[in-house]
């Protein structure tokens, strides 16, 4: 059930943003509730990344309304959320222990406090040894990991995680799988934005579908299955996601 | 803007230069090679010269005309009595050389010059022996005809005395012309070329940290925990501190070497160039200022660090036009050339402590405090129209758009 706008996280009311002559958002409205796991889905250029930059006040909308914790993003809301980009990267050149506390302190928090975590998620990701190598000399799976735990170091209220999954084996996605079912435990909210509908099928507590700048459904899980239910049987998430694309790509060629 | 968020970048910025390869070798390395090229280079010209001096240090000459008067024989001349023992004398090693006047010297001139078979050629330098025996001769001859006192104006006709007609009167000026007119153009160039590195080096390191956080990818989250300005100032601040360690390493290695040349040449810096020295940090500081915010807005827009150097280029050219109307600048330091330059931001750092450097006192107190306030203002701007530039830049990847759509969405966000 979509939550009332004054009790979402993050709102987003009838918002629209263009790049030069390009639309990347037409009108959206979207309202993520707290504590939740909200999946962002969509194709490439849909406009998630969008979303996540007007949340963050990396980008300001044209005309709507964005709303972080019911404020305007601000850099004192935005303290109390963490963002892992989907094209991300670490200085090479850095000792890990030295970018993770720096991240840290970027999040407000001092540099004591923050050695202090970042110690504690090298120890929770198992890369305690690694601590003071070179980020150029991990593996990409090691740095991959080393980029959740700071994104997650400062035990953000909101957490954006734009594919969280890639590049990591079974074995630390489902470790990832972990940290976020904790967080929504701790009633922490959890913006997941991926490509992999399998992940957001077990993650996620609602979703919602984004093509050309516009949302094409919002929901929980089971009310998105049941509405896009094939003869009464539920279709699986990709099959939905894949459908429902491929019908909104066919309405704008025929219009 | 939040100060704590712009010292912790800053503190970042700081640590990550200051602890590289590159910089230590930069900040140390360079006045070290530069030392001891030219002081091996120094050592082996003055070896050379004590060589070849070495020569002919001690001379006998044979006077068989009768001419040298013993009290107006000029070393390295030694009288020796017949041509025999000379030869003996320079066979057994007591001298290096003989000269030989014979009996018809007054009539010929004639002169013969004798040294040893296994007497060097090539640093062989007659030069001091044949001006030694020519002023011998000279005063021995005219010592016939005058006295001692006329004859020592006749040898030194003039004793030189240089003054200078100031606003508190006559002033003794330094005799040491050649030292001087080197000092007068040695000074500011070596101060101007200081000011410039200095200034490139900590400019370019910005352009290499806001490249590096493009090529990383860490931009979004640095943008995602900070504003652009923040991170404009965070950086300015840490790599303008990185930059002003590596001016002061370099002005104490400098000082150092002048030290030493101040030893073996005490009147090389008769006049130091106060002002220049006193003002040039402060000129370091807010040049490195509009430069680094300038270069920052537009580096941001390279997709690598090889094309944001590109897209610079062309502040740096700007940048280094005082040096290279320096001659003017020297011939001519309160010119139109060099008052126009004064308060062209780009140039003005450079130009005011070169002028400042070649004529301090000629540069007037409001021509500096204008220039200051000049490249103040100008910074401002730069910071205000390079933070939005920079926000733009930053989250910018593929191909540049058109300035047209820049500018949209610099005012758009």
């Amino acid at each position: 059930m979509t939550p009332p706008s004054g009790d979402a996280v993050v709102s987003y009311e009838n918002v629209v943003k263009t790049y030069g002559s390009h639309r990347a958002l037409d009108g959206v409205s979207l309202h993520i509730a707290p504590g939740e796991v909200f999946g962002l889905l969509g194709p490439n250029g849909a406009g998630k990344t969008s979303l996540i930059r007007l949340a963050l006040d990396i980008v300001r909308p044209d005309s709507g309304v964005v709303r972080v914790f019911g404020e305007i993003p601000s850099q004192r809301v935005l303290d109390r959320v963490s963002y892992l980009p989907e094209e991300r990267g670490l200085y090479k050149k850095q000792r890990v222990i030295d970018v993770l506390v720096y991240l840290g302190e970027l999040k407000g928090l001092s540099a004591k406090d923050a050695r202090k975590r970042s110690l504690a998620w090298l120890e929770r990701i198992g890369l305690s040894r690694v601590a003071n190598d070179r980020v150029e000399s991990l593996s990409k799976g090691m740095s991959q990991k080393i980029q959740i735990a700071a994104t997650l170091l400062s035990d953000p209220p909101l957490a954006i995680l734009d594919e969280p999954f890639s590049g990591l084996d079974p074995m630390n996605a489902r470790l990832v799988t972990e940290v976020i079912s904790e967080r929504r435990a701790r009633g922490q909210t959890t913006i997941l934005s991926t490509h992999q509908m399998d992940r957001a099928e077990d993650l996620c507590d609602r979703i919602a579908l984004v093509s050309h700048g516009h949302v094409l459904f919002e929901g929980s899980i089971d009310a998105v299955r049941t509405a896009h239910a094939n003869g009464g049987e539920a279709s699986s998430l990709e099959t939905i996601f894949v459908d429902t694309i491929e019908r909104r790509l066919r309405e704008d060629e025929a219009r | 803007m939040r100060l704590r968020r712009v010292r912790t970048i800053a503190a970042f910025e700081f640590r990550s230069t200051v602890w590289r390869w590159s910089f230590f070798i930069a900040s140390f390395g360079l006045p070290i090679l530069l030392g001891t090229v030219t002081g091996a280079s120094a050592w082996m010209q003055s070896e050379l010269v004590a060589a070849s001096a070495g020569v002919a240090t001690v001379v006998g000459v044979v006077d068989e005309a009768s001419i040298l008067d013993p009290h107006h024989v000029h070393a390295p001349l030694v009288p020796i009595a017949t041509e025999r023992t000379a030869l003996d004398s320079l066979r057994r090693g007591r001298v290096d050389e003989v000269c030989i006047l014979g009996p018809d010297w007054r009539t010929t001139g004639a002169v013969r010059f004798v040294v040893r078979d296994d007497a060097p050629v090539l640093t062989r330098d007659d030069a001091e022996v044949v001006a030694a025996l020519s002023a011998s001769l000279r005063e021995s001859l005219a010592l016939r005809a005058v006295d001692e006192a006329t004859l020592e104006r006749l040898v030194h006709p003039i004793a030189v005395e240089r003054q200078r007609l100031t606003v508190d009167g006559l002033e003794a000026e330094s005799s040491d012309a050649v030292t001087d007119a080197i000092a007068a153009v040695a000074v500011p160039m070596l101060l101007g070329l200081l000011l410039m590195s200095s200034l490139l080096m900590a400019s370019g390191y910005l352009v290499q940290t806001i490249a590096q956080d493009k090529e990383t990818k860490i931009v979004e989250v640095l943008l995602s925990s900070a504003t652009a300005d923040e991170l404009l100032a965070g950086k300015l601040v840490g790599l303008g501190a990185a930059g002003l360690f590596q001016f002061g390493i370099w002005a104490a290695f400098g000082s150092a070497a002048v030290r030493a040349m101040l030893v073996a040449y005490p009147h090389a810096l008769a006049h130091p160039p106060v002002e220049a020295l006193a003002f040039s940090p402060l000129f370091f500081l807010l040049g490195y200022a509009f430069l680094g915010s300038v270069m920052l807005a537009t580096g941001a827009f390279g997709s690598s660090a090889a094309e944001s150097q590109k897209l610079v280029i062309g502040w740096v050219l700007l940048a280094i036009v005082p040096l290279l109307v320096l001659p003017i600048m020297l011939e001519s330091p309160h010119g139109i050339v060099a008052r126009v330059l004064t308060y062209v931001p780009f140039c003005t750092p450079i130009t005011i402590v070169v002028r400042l450097a070649v004529d301090g006192p000629g540069v007037a107190g409001w021509e500096v405090a204008f220039a200051a306030v000049d490249l103040i203002v100008a910074t401002m701007v730069s910071i205000y129209v390079g933070g939005r530039l920079f926000r733009v830049g930053l989250l910018l990847t593929g191909t540049l758009p058109s300035l047209r759509a820049i500018v949209a969405q610099a005012r758009s966000r």
